[in-house]
């Protein structure tokens, strides 16, 4: 295989990756299991532990390098850090006091209760994160898509997401090489230059992908498509272990759900 | 050779993309089981046209295409796509699945096979096209070349009684060129009847019995290899080159330096010849 762009890299390893011969429809209700349990309970313990089977399923079985993976957490780790910044902050006195930091312009506090609902969120969403990372690291959207139609999806609605993450692809290899072309000839000398060339590469690509949307019409039609996008499917086996790893996750994670109920009501 | 097997017939045909410029214009000929046909002329002389018309792609506005003695009209118009296959000039421009297995049984699962038959199609022409190894791979990755052989096993699965290649050995390295090269003859061995269109006369003429030349959407020549390639006018009028081998066959004949026989096709038929 080529090498990737750093924008390839999910799509990339879902076509290598070790979990790639699980079962599409497992995984797909492995994920909304675990979805399900680590945004339905507000506990730190369920989503830190599921946190942790993810990494171990994605890097160990699925074999996608720790750093990239972690590279791809920086991503969201972004949108999460300042989601939590806002909850942990507070303008006004109240609560259990924990830091404060006071000017005569502004007042900052930091409560237990803020801090605790920070710490939540921030383990809710990075691991809802990584349950999301393990089915995208790992099935081609095909196979997601397949899955669907099966639960009977719209086929124009599934077409039409399979085309445009199809020729997402294309166009930005295409403007790649636009990038290339241009900075051959300076297009990118400069800032102002730069702001120029970028909007003339885009109006470029509206026009290219108009025109090559007719020409990929025609092969389609050449090959027989009309009107329903059909694929093969590859037919994927839950086996034992697959079974094995999603149930000892499950039970794991209703015992603690259990174990939290009867804490209520001892 | 036995008695010839008529599969593609074409009257007058004439399609026009916009009112008066005609991309095609009174096209007719016919196409028999097995036959070796190249396809030259400059770029936009309706070419592709041609070949997405005889598809079924484009329906022409004036004229008739029988396939095997059935006229075809709007409604049946499939049928030309399940007999004749285009592997098209760009492959990026064709291929559409997201593992090269489901890209290449794209067609066997439109021409409605049962999975079966599909999934038997599909590895066969992968085999015949040396990736069958990589049937999870997901081919936009794939370099040029290996995007090539997958496109040609995409129209392989279908099957089709005519191939047709659409400028196959454009933006491809000498070894893929080579490679293409074999897989059309071997086709044409397996009796598949072969179309390509191309700009290089070296490999027209060593491939293809048959020549058509299009110019402005018209079919200008039509007629076996030797004749068209010894038709000295239709060649400068199209900026056609002789190919090499002929123009060193007619030095050393008119030298003296050559027996009769036949117009040589390869170096070993030339040398053959040589006193």
């Amino acid at each position: 295989m080529r090498k990737i762009h750093s924008y390839f890299v999910i799509d990339y390893y879902s076509y290598r990756s070790g979990l790639g011969r699980w079962n599409p429809l497992l995984k797909i209700i492995f994920t909304l299991a675990a979805l399900l349990a680590v945004i339905g309970t507000e506990d730190i313990q369920i989503a830190g532990i599921t946190f942790l089977c993810m990494v171990v399923l994605v890097i160990k079985i699925g074999k996608v390098p720790l750093e990239e993976y972690g590279r791809l957490l920086m991503v969201p780790a972004v949108f999460i850090a300042t989601g939590a910044i806002v909850v942990l902050l507070q303008f006004e006195d109240g609560g259990t006091l924990l830091w404060k930091w006071q000017n005569p312009i502004l007042e900052v506090y930091i409560t237990k209760e803020n801090l605790k609902r920070a710490s939540i969120l921030v383990a809710k969403s990075f691991s809802a994160v990584s349950v999301l990372y393990m089915l995208s690291l790992s099935t081609p959207i095909g196979e997601i898509l397949q899955e669907l139609k099966k639960w009977h999806m719209p086929s124009i609605v599934l077409d039409l997401m399979y085309l445009i993450y199809h020729y997402i692809f294309i166009l930005l290899e295409i403007n790649h090489k636009q990038k290339e072309a241009a900075k051959a000839r300076l297009g990118y000398r400069d800032w102002r230059t730069a702001i120029r060339t970028f909007a003339k590469e885009l109006s470029n690509l509206l026009i290219l992908s108009l025109q090559k949307s007719n020409t990929y019409f025609d092969a389609m039609e050449a090959r027989g498509y009309c009107g329903e996008l059909n694929f093969l499917v590859e037919k994927k086996p839950v086996t034992i272990s697959q079974l094995l790893v999603v149930g000892l996750y499950l039970a794991g994670i209703i015992f603690l759900i259990l174990k939290k109920w009867q804490g209520f009501y001892l | 050779m036995g008695q010839k097997e008529r599969l593609l017939e074409i009257k007058k045909i004439s399609f026009f993309y916009e009112q008066g410029k005609p991309a095609l214009k009174d096209v007719s000929l016919s196409i028999d089981k097995g036959e070796k046909i190249a396809v030259l002329g400059a770029n936009g002389a309706g070419k592709s046209t041609f070949f997405l018309t005889i598809n079924g792609v484009r329906v022409p506005q004036e004229g008739k295409i029988f396939y095997r003695g059935e006229e075809i009209g709007k409604k049946n118009r499939k049928i030309l796509a399940e007999h004749i296959g285009i592997v098209f000039q760009e492959a990026d421009n064709q291929i559409i699945g997201s593992t090269v297995k489901s890209e290449v049984a794209f067609g066997p699962i439109n021409q409605g096979l049962s999975i079966k038959k599909v999934e038997e199609q599909t590895i066969g022409a992968m085999r015949e096209m040396g990736i069958e190894e990589w049937g999870d791979r997901p081919p936009h990755y794939l370099s040029g070349g290996e995007k090539k052989r997958v496109t040609i096993a995409d129209i392989l699965a279908m099957m089709p009684e005519i191939i047709v290649f659409d400028e196959p050995t454009a933006s491809l390295d000498p070894v893929n060129v080579d490679m293409f090269e074999q897989v059309a003859m071997r086709l044409s061995k397996e009796g598949k009847t072969v179309l390509v269109s191309t700009h290089n006369v070296d490999f027209a003429y060593r491939f293809a019995e048959r020549i058509l030349v299009f110019a402005e959407g018209q079919l200008l020549a039509d007629g076996n290899s030797n004749d068209i390639f010894s038709n000295q006018e239709l060649l400068q009028k199209n900026h056609l080159k002789k190919p090499i081998i002929l123009e060193i066959y007619e030095l050393l004949k008119r030298k003296g330096k050559l027996a009769s026989g036949i117009m040589p096709k390869t170096l070993v038929e030339l040398e053959a010849l040589l006193l």
